[in-house]
């Protein structure tokens, strides 16, 4: 059986592991923005509950890997 | 799970020996001590790190992104080091590779930024090892007619040897001379002894005026030439109509990650269960020491009792025993899981030569072989990224453990659904290789074999 003239268990090798590494880049990206967050808020003296409000600048590979991602 | 028979042109008349004097085994040995030469720098690349974080200030991950772009690079690089060796041969491309990789060892001794290390290192360095690892193997399988397990054994195994031996030499030599000169050092004396190896190094048996190991009266005769460069790509053409050509890269991309989780997070993981970093350093060691054993042993009871078989029991083993390590607490249960896992891991690779040999016969393989590369270097890349992410969000390595289960086991599972091994993907083609020559076809037309292979 093929998909896209490919076998099958290929492409869902490939898939499931973009999916799984798309998944985790987006997670690890997600992670890092809220820590910084947390901790520009803290030095700013902002709530803990009000820190998604703390200017944070996400890096290049960071809003790449929420962009696509569409989970996160 | 039944036993493949070997397709009828390994069936001989009568029994040859399995073990005898044969160029092959200089071919073998020129071809392990290769390897091991040319990885050296690489899989020692661990000691290189101190050196340079204190000469330049840079951080470790800036320093060991040079390493992973390394990686990155020779997957990418394999398919085309592939399609390198199967037209230009062997030895042209050991000359392009060893030439790339004096060349980037002398430039990484003279760097001062680090993006001149990502060049050297990364870039030339990641190339030029693709050129050493892909076309060799293809070219080793062209000696042996018969008994390939046993060559594929005896390289596989050496490719075990390479970093145990390299890591704690290039770290005594950076001691004595400092990082600097021990690049170069290892320049000149890589390229003294790589000059002598290629020189002897014949790229088939033809070339040495003799027949391949394990020929017996009555085989057919391939030939002995390389194949027009027309030839090698119609056919690579036809292999990639195949679903091995596509499945083995995936099957070895999933035996790779399984592998790389454990190989990179095993240290951590038995630290955080209070064992010294020095004694958890060591389950690495035992690991390899018994995946050496495996990795000599595999390719020959491939050949014996059918590749599929016998992978998919490595794979299994590679996969289940990493289960262990969720009530593993104590320093005897993880040399126990070390050995228990080094046996599974030693075997994970040992098989694709001879399933390659099984499906494409004595065709040029290094198309096909690259392409299995590419896919083992991104799931070494892969597992080994995974595992610190799930650190890093989850506080511990479980999930790590769970991803590195299910690709073992489902590559496991892919090795079963592969083709039997029993008849050629692509028949005939010795036949049609042998016809073009005798009838010398008219210029631009080209033979197609009888039968593709498909699925």
């Amino acid at each position: 059986m093929r998909i896209l003239g490919l076998p099958v268990q290929f492409v869902v090798v490939v898939f499931v592991s973009l999916a799984l590494t798309i998944y985790l880049a987006g997670w690890a990206a997600s992670n890092n923005i809220e820590a910084r967050s947390f901790r520009t808020a803290s030095m700013n003296g902002i709530p803990a509950y009000q820190s998604a409000d703390a200017d944070t600048e996400a890096e290049t590979w960071e809003r790449a890997a929420l962009l696509v991602c569409p989970l996160h | 799970m039944t036993t493949a028979k070997p397709p009828s042109s390994f069936r001989t008349p009568q029994r040859p020996r399995v073990f005898y004097w044969h160029y092959a085994w200089v071919i073998v040995s020129i071809i392990a001590v290769m390897q091991m030469v040319g990885s050296s720098v690489r899989m020692a690349f661990g000691v290189f790190i101190d050196p340079l974080s204190t000469e330049f200030g840079w951080s470790q991950g800036a320093i060991t992104m040079a390493y992973a772009l390394s990686s990155v690079v020779t997957a990418l690089a394999s398919p085309m080091a592939g399609s390198l060796g199967d037209r230009l041969g062997a030895r042209k491309a050991m000359m392009i590779g060893c030439t790339l990789f004096i060349v980037g060892i002398v430039l990484t001794g003279v760097i001062n930024q680090v993006w001149q290390l990502y060049v050297t290192f990364g870039l030339m360095l990641g190339i030029a090892q693709a050129i050493f690892l892909v076309p060799l193997i293809p070219s080793a399988m062209t000696w042996f007619r018969r008994h390939l397990g046993l060559g594929m054994g005896i390289l596989m195994a050496a490719w075990g040897l390479g970093p145990a031996l390299a890591t704690p030499l290039l770290g005594y030599m950076i001691e004595q001379f400092g990082w600097k000169d021990t690049f170069w050092i290892t320049a000149v004396a890589s390229a003294v002894i790589m000059a002598a190896l290629i020189a002897v190094y014949k790229n088939k048996p033809a070339d040495h005026g003799v027949d391949p190991y394990g020929f017996v009266p009555g085989d057919p005769d391939i030939g002995g030439k390389r194949p027009p460069a027309e030839r090698v790509k119609q056919f690579t053409g036809y292999m990639r109509r195949t679903a091995a050509y596509w499945n083995l890269s995936s099957i070895h991309f999933l035996g790779c990650v399984g592998h790389a989780i454990i190989l990179i997070y095993i240290i951590p993981i038995a630290v955080n269960e209070g064992i010294s970093l020095v004694v958890a350093a060591s389950l690495v060691t035992a690991m390899s020491a018994v995946s050496i054993i495996t990795r000599l042993a595999t390719p020959v009871m491939c050949d014996k009792y059918g590749p599929k078989a016998v992978m998919t029991v490595a794979y299994l083993i590679q996969g289940l025993t990493v289960i262990m390590l969720f009530w593993t607490h104590d320093v005897w249960l993880f040399f126990v899981f070390a050995a228990a896992f080094g046996i599974g891991y030693g075997g994970e690779a040992g098989g694709f030569p001879i399933l390659n040999r099984r499906y494409y016969g004595f065709a040029p393989v290094g198309s096909a072989h690259g392409f299995q590369m590419l896919g083992a270097g991104l799931g070494m890349a892969l597992g080994g990224w995974v595992g610190g992410v799930i650190f890093d969000m989850m506080g511990n390595y479980d999930l790590a453990l769970i991803i590195s289960v299910v690709a073992s086991v489902a590559g496991a599972v892919s090795i079963v659904l592969l083709e039997r091994t029993d008849k050629l993907l692509i028949p005939d083609w010795e036949k049609e290789h042998l016809e073009e020559e005798e009838t010398q076809p008219a210029p631009g037309q080209v033979r197609a074999p009888t039968s593709a292979g498909a699925d």
